[in-house]
This record gives C-alpha cells, structure tokens and sequence, in this order.
C-alpha cells in the first residue's frame, strides 16, 4: 500500500516536474524572443529543415485526406441525393480540422522527433554544456531558431495542405461523382468563410509553438547516452501528438466563442 | 604570492541523495597548473562544472578572483564564463559545425569581429594547437586526438584568464596524450593562463602540473607538488598508484 502511494505521488510528481519545466522553457523562449541580436542564421536553417524538408510529406498526406474524404463523404451523401453538398462539407472539415491537426501532427512527428534527437545527443555528449561553458544562452543559440521555425511553418504548411486537400476532394467530385469542377469550386467559396480559414491556421500557431517546445524540452533533458536520447525522441514524438490533440479541443472550443 | 583565482570553501553536492562532493577545499592562484587527480566516478568533473556554474553547490561557497559567485543567476553567469575556456571530456565539439565554426563559436557570440578577423583568429588559434588547414574540416573527419586540440582552440579564441581540463588525454593513444600535455604546458607558458586539468592520468599530472591534489571521498586527501607524488608514503598516494583505491563510495547525503 505504502509502495503504491509513492510511486503514485513518484508519477505525480514527475508530469508536475515536466508541466514545470514546459512552462519555464516557453517563459525563457517568449523572453528570449523579444530581445535584439536573434541568431537570424540558425532561424532560417531551422526554418528551411521544418518547412522545406516537411512539405512533401505534407503533399502527400494532404493529397490522399482529400481523395478519401470527397470519396467517403460524396458516398454517403448520394443516398440521400445530396452529392452537391460533398464540396461544402469536405472543405469546411479540411479548413477547419483536417489540414491543421494532420499537419501538426505529421509535421510533429517528423520534426519533434528530429529535434529531441538532436538537442538529446547534443545534451548527452556536453555539446549543450559546451555552449552553456562559452557564455552562450541555449536557449536563444539551439531553442528559439527551433520553436520559431516552427512557429512560423506550420501554419505556411497548413496553406499547402489545405489547398492540396481541396484539390484532391475536387479531383474525386468530378471523377467519380460527376460534378462540375467550377459547380464545385463554387460551392468551396460559398461555404467556407475566411473566419473558418483564419482559425484553422491561427491554431497551428500555437501547435508549432507547443510542438518546438516540448520538443526541445525533451531534448535538453535527454540523460544516459544513446538509450537516454532514444526515450527522449520517443517521450517527444508522443507528447507533442498528444498536445496537439488536447489543445485543437480547447482552441477550437476559444474561437467558436471568438 | 600569486593572487588566489579561484577558491572553493567546504563545496558539497550530491545527486539522488548520493554525495560526491563532501566538503571540498580549493585555491588555485594565478598562471600555475593545478590538478585533480583521482578516479572514476570520484567528482572530479563535477568539480571543474561547479567552478564554471554548469552545475551549483548545495553547500559551501566558490569564489572567482574574490567574487562570490555560488549564487549567480545563469544570465550573470554567461559574463563570468568569458573569463573561462573549457575543454571537455569528449572534446564537445559541434558535430554540424566545421572546424573554423566551431572555434569562431565563442568569438561570434561575444565579439562583433568581421569574417576576415574571425578568420584570422582562427587560424591563429588553430596554429597555436599545431594545427593548420582544417578548418573546412567536420569533426568526425578528425581523428581523437586532433579533436581535443580543436576542442583547446575553441577554449583559448577569447583568450580566457583561466583553462579548464576534463581528462584531457582520456580515450588517446600514448604519442597523442603525451602531444596534449606538451600544448598544455606550453599553452601554459606562452599564455601565461591558470589552468586546472582533471584527470586519472599519473603521467600527464606529472609533466604539466605545479600542484597536484588527490580526490577521495568528496575531498582533497593529499596535496603537493607532482615530484611528490611517486615518493610518498602516504596510504593514499600508494593506494592510488597501486592501483588498490577501493571503487569510488557512495556516501550517503547527510
């Protein structure tokens, strides 16, 4: 019983340690960012590693979303003999949720994880401790050029994915459902409202936000060598997951209320 | 008498309730070359991240040239680290990072210099380690041992007061370990820098140090001049040269 009760207050303990260190580092990074001198050079190449290097997945998976919901959903809706609807209601949901919540988190995926990887080597053979020596700020040398690569891409992302994804729906309402392609487009435009497309993209700010910090979060506190970096990546890729999924809730929930 | 540089009084730090360090004392003063000599897992790394405040005392104080400097906050840190080059176990070089940006680190983040001056600078560094034309070069295209003079150029770019060495001839064949004691007593000489080595080697602690102190259970057991070491008597001494140190206690944090 006495057991039981530790290791609940151990693992307790443990997520308070983590929100802690989470709330700290985003605290560090905001502060970091608004000084003068940023590290521009390493800004860009992390912007170029998270946007550049993540847009194919993003045309990919962006692409097929598309072909499968207009294929589900104009399905569906021809038993009724409403198949004209299928543009209104597959963009809405790609505006809307799909392009951000699958771009975060194929991007987070790919990027959380490369980022733990990295920081985490970097933490387990004193490369970290080697800036930190040479009166260097980690956080503003190896934490903010990722967060706000981040930042920054996602929502450049979640354009291309919401764009591919309407194409790819479009590509199967004329091919397989017969509708005109401007009969289609038309509905696109009638239906979806920029504030649909505003906060869709809004909330991957935030997710680029959550994901460049946790990610790095993890990273830093990578101990133990190779198996300590590997558990780090691991930790990274599921917390970011799981932050997207918790925070599209509560941002979606904030801006029906906006 | 030199000036003291740097002194810890009564230092102790654990981890997960184990003590590694149980009340150390240190001075070392001006331009001599102190080392720690002791065993695996014994503190001495510890030692060297605590006189540099990558890691704090639980107790006890540690004074730069005076200043108490235990309870700085890490921003107030970053000026007193300029002071400070490290060389590290593992050399901690920037594997993404070329030879000739891995030494311009430090002069980027603190000097507004020109590329050409940075340049310049490295390559002087460079030189000064006995090594010349590398700088395009990655680290892992480098062997062990030119690695650890990268890693001592990019420590000496600011010209630090003081050099700090993390078993510096750990993972080297005997020629290199003995080419790194050589750049470290000449380093000593040209520069005229304070410089504290830690390390297990016996030989390396002889050829470069004006003062040995042996680590053992948290604190210095012995201290002396390096041609002491191999005449003493004392149990210590003898028990580390033969080889019969007991492995390194794990006290329990009081």
């Amino acid at each position: 019983m006495k057991g039981a009760i530790a290791a609940v207050g151990g693992r307790v303990l443990a997520v308070a340690e983590t929100f802690g260190g989470l709330t700290l580092l985003s605290g560090s990074t905001l502060r970091v960012a608004l000084e003068r001198r940023l590290p521009w050079g390493s800004i860009f190449r992390e912007l170029e590693d998270v946007a550049v290097r993540s847009s194919a997945i993003v045309v990919l998976t962006a692409s097929f979303t598309g072909l499968v919901l207009s294929l589900q959903t104009g399905t569906a809706l021809a038993r009724f003999g409403s198949k004209q609807y299928t543009g209104y209601i597959v963009s809405l949901a790609i505006v809307r949720e799909l392009g951000p919540v699958l771009t975060a988190l194929i991007v987070g995926g790919r990027v959380a994880g490369g980022i733990a990887a990295e920081l985490g080597s970097m933490a387990v053979s004193e490369q970290v401790d080697a800036v930190r020596a040479m009166g260097a700020d980690p956080i503003r040398n190896l934490v903010l050029p990722r967060v706000l690569a981040c930042v920054v891409a996602l929502p450049m992302l979640t354009v291309l994915s919401d764009v591919l994804g309407i194409a790819g729906s479009l590509v199967i309402a004329v091919t397989q459902f017969n509708l005109p392609a401007w009969y289609y487009l038309q509905t696109v435009a009638f239906g979806v409202y920029p504030a649909d497309v505003v906060s869709g993209i809004a909330k991957t700010v935030f997710f680029g936000f959550s994901i460049g910090v946790i990610a790095c979060f993890e990273g830093l506190r990578a101990t133990g060598g190779t198996v300590g970096v590997g558990a780090a990546t691991t930790r990274a890729v599921v917390f970011t997951s799981v932050a997207v999924l918790i925070l599209n809730f509560f941002l979606t929930k904030l801006f029906i209320l906006l | 008498m030199s000036a003291t540089v740097i002194r810890l009084e009564q230092v102790r730090r654990g981890f997960d309730g184990k003590l590694v360090l149980s009340g150390l004392d240190l001075d070392v003063s001006e331009s001599e070359t102190f080392s720690i000599l002791g065993g695996s897992g014994i503190g001495k790394s510890v030692t060297l991240k605590l006189l540099i405040g990558l890691l704090r005392a639980d107790q006890g104080r540690v004074f730069f040239r005076g200043r108490d400097v235990t309870h700085l906050k890490e921003r107030e840190w970053v000026r007193v680290r300029r002071h400070f080059g490290m060389v590290f176990q593992g050399s901690a070089l920037f594997d993404s990072l070329s030879v000739l940006e891995n030494v311009a680190y430090p002069l980027r983040e603190h000097l507004r210099s020109d590329e050409e001056t940075i340049r310049r600078t490295v390559a002087e560094k460079l030189a000064l380690v006995g090594l010349e034309g590398v700088e395009a070069r990655l680290p892992a295209e480098l062997s062990g041992g030119m690695r650890k003079r990268v890693a001592v150029a990019r420590a000496i770019a600011l010209e630090p007061e003081v050099i700090l060495y993390d078993e510096p001839t750990s993972g080297l064949d005997p020629s290199n370990a003995g080419r790194i004691a050589e750049l470290i007593r000449s380093l000593q000489q040209r520069l005229g820098v304070t410089s504290i080595v830690v390390t297990h080697d016996l030989g390396l602690c002889q050829a470069v140090s004006d003062r040995v102190g042996l680590l053992r259970d948290g604190h210095l057991v012995w201290l002396g001049a390096p041609e002491g070491l191999r005449n003493s008597t004392d149990p210590e001494i003898r028990g580390f040269l033969q080889g019969s140190f007991p492995e390194p206690g794990v006290m329990e944090s009081s």
